[in-house]
């Protein structure tokens, strides 16, 4: 018989089966002391404008209360006209996430397995990426007319180059061994990328979707300030408040649009990228 | 006979050319080590004979089934350690209970049977050599292929796995093409082995070693004369790489 008296990496004695699951702790103590301080910077901010406004130091039409601004957007909360603003926002924004993932991963997998393209659109797409997406803007209200399709066009432009860009570079650093391995096991065709190719590129096709989201929220609200005409939504709102000279209204919707797109981020993406990250072993890789 | 290599050459597109005129007939249930100096082509032959790579010239046969070990485990690091055992099983479309038990029973003659449900990194790297033997042995194949598996584990571990490779082929009747660029391991594990020259490989020799298993290359006579006269051939072949690769003449 073999004696046998397998070793075991460190992490894999610390980590009972059930702990891989969970997102990492291993300093809790720092987190939460991290967090603290997170929280006081953030009190003191408020702390500061509210000092700043009860001193008047700008006038308040300049600089309202942090009180006026919470004001209003209760205000908006009861009388209806924030959350069907919300939901406009967040159906033009999903719509062209879901297009921009769409088209970015099959041009993203074009690109990655056709030489001849990847020389030529895969470069005109890497120079693409640094053209705000805005100033496709005017380019649509002439094709489209001004609609949704011109919006959803602006979002589709900011955010589906990431995605393909993502996807390209995760498919292009597959270890060529996991693809040998699969197909002298037997994997070809769909099975290969149901159970190989597409696991193998999901940590970097996460980090895309990110940026991807990340795009079409910025594009979208850059589309909405300048689109009056079209459904209420939280971008026309922050415009209709520079409109009225209402600054409560400027920054109450600021502060929407900002925790929306953060929230998305934390509440979605990281926790998903993190389980992703542990279970593929890439953590700090 | 299981295993049928006639002229085989390989010249890649960029004109290197890896292997020429290799021909070799293994009998079923052999285990054969293939050994030379590094770039000397052996492993774009077990490539050829995996089938993912095809002679550009001459005519390779492999009866039966294929396992195949590569270098670094090649694990998926989305696959808990029994998924990977159990994935060529998958392959072939055998049932989740199934593929479990065979990958169980792997798991266990290879000491893994605590870690079925650890990923690949939370696993030294011998016991993830392991499982990648557990999983190349899964599907049964009467032919296994390992492309130098042992190459970068330490020296117990890596004389504790050659024993335990002992121990599952032994009696299995399976076909072992074995890579790899040590002497020593060639002479502890194989019924034969045989020499490849530096680029382009050709077989420039082919021994027989009888010897008893389990062997002690320090004091078997006939070890000890092998050992001496494949170092010479592996030592000439060597220098021909270093002097090639210091002329730019690769």
């Amino acid at each position: 018989m073999i004696r046998s008296t397998p070793t075991v990496s460190p992490a894999a004695q610390r980590a009972p089966a059930a702990a891989r699951w969970l997102p990492p702790s291993p300093t809790n103590s720092g987190a939460a002391a991290a967090g603290f301080s997170r929280l006081a910077f953030y009190a003191l901010l408020v702390g500061l404008w509210w000092l700043a406004a009860y001193r008047e130091v700008w006038p308040p039409y300049l600089l309202p209360s942090p009180g006026s601004v919470a004001q209003f957007l209760a205000d908006f909360v009861r009388d209806g006209t924030l959350l069907p603003a919300l939901l406009t926002s967040a159906g033009r924004v999903l719509l062209g996430f879901a297009v921009s993932l769409l088209i970015g991963t099959a041009l993203g997998l074009a690109l990655a397995r056709v030489r001849l393209l990847d020389e030529t659109l895969g470069g005109m797409i890497v120079g693409l990426q640094s053209l705000p997406s805005i100033c496709w803007f005017p380019l649509a209200l002439i094709w489209f007319g001004l609609n949704e399709k011109a919006v959803l066009f602006v979002v589709v432009m900011g955010a589906v180059f990431a995605v393909t860009l993502a996807v390209r570079s995760g498919v292009r650093s597959l270890p060529p061994l996991w693809t040998r391995a699969a197909q002298v096991f037997g994997a070809r065709g769909w099975a290969l990328w149901r159970h190989v190719l597409l696991p193998g590129i999901l940590p970097a096709y996460l980090a895309g979707m990110r940026q991807g989201w990340a795009f079409a929220w910025r594009s979208l609200m850059a589309a909405e300030l300048l689109s009056q005409s079209l459904k209420v939504g939280v971008g026309h709102l922050l415009s209709t408040g520079r409109d009225l000279n209402d600054m409560a209204m400027v920054l109450g919707m600021i502060g929407v649009i900002l925790v929306i797109g953060l929230a998305v981020d934390r509440v979605l993406f990281v926790p998903v990228e993190l389980w992703v990250a542990r279970r593929w072993g890439t953590e700090g890789a | 006979m299981s295993i049928l290599l006639d002229g085989v050459g390989r010249t890649y597109a960029n004109g290197v050319t890896a292997l020429q005129g290799v021909s070799l007939e293994i009998p079923q249930g052999e285990f054969v080590s293939l050994l030379g100096p590094s770039g000397c082509g052996k492993s774009t032959l077990l490539a050829m004979l995996a089938g993912l790579d095809a002679p550009t010239d001459g005519r390779t046969t492999v009866e039966g089934r294929v396992g195949m070990v590569f270098q670094e485990a090649a694990l998926f690091p989305w696959r808990s350690i029994r998924d990977n055992v159990a994935f060529g099983l998958e392959m072939q479309g055998v049932s989740r209970t199934e593929r479990n038990e065979r990958a169980a029973d792997l798991l266990r003659r290879v000491h893994l049977s605590r870690f079925a449900n650890a990923f690949p990194h939370e696993l030294s790297g011998g016991m993830r050599q392991r499982a990648a033997i557990a999983r190349a042995l899964a599907t049964e194949p009467d032919v296994l292929l390992m492309d130098e598996p042992f190459g970068s584990l330490d020296a117990q571990t890596r004389s504790l796995l050659q024993e335990e490779l002992l121990t599952l082929w032994q009696g299995s009747g399976r076909t072992v093409v074995f890579v790899t660029h040590s002497l020593d391991e060639a002479l502890l594990l194989s019924d034969r082995i045989v020499l490849l020259s530096a680029r382009p490989g050709r077989v420039i020799g082919d021994y027989r070693v009888s010897a008893a298993r389990p062997r002690d290359p320090a004091e078997d006579a006939e070890l000890a004369g092998l050992r001496h006269s494949l170092s010479g051939a592996l030592a000439r072949e060597v220098n021909l790489v270093s002097v090639a690769e210091e002329t730019g003449n690769i």
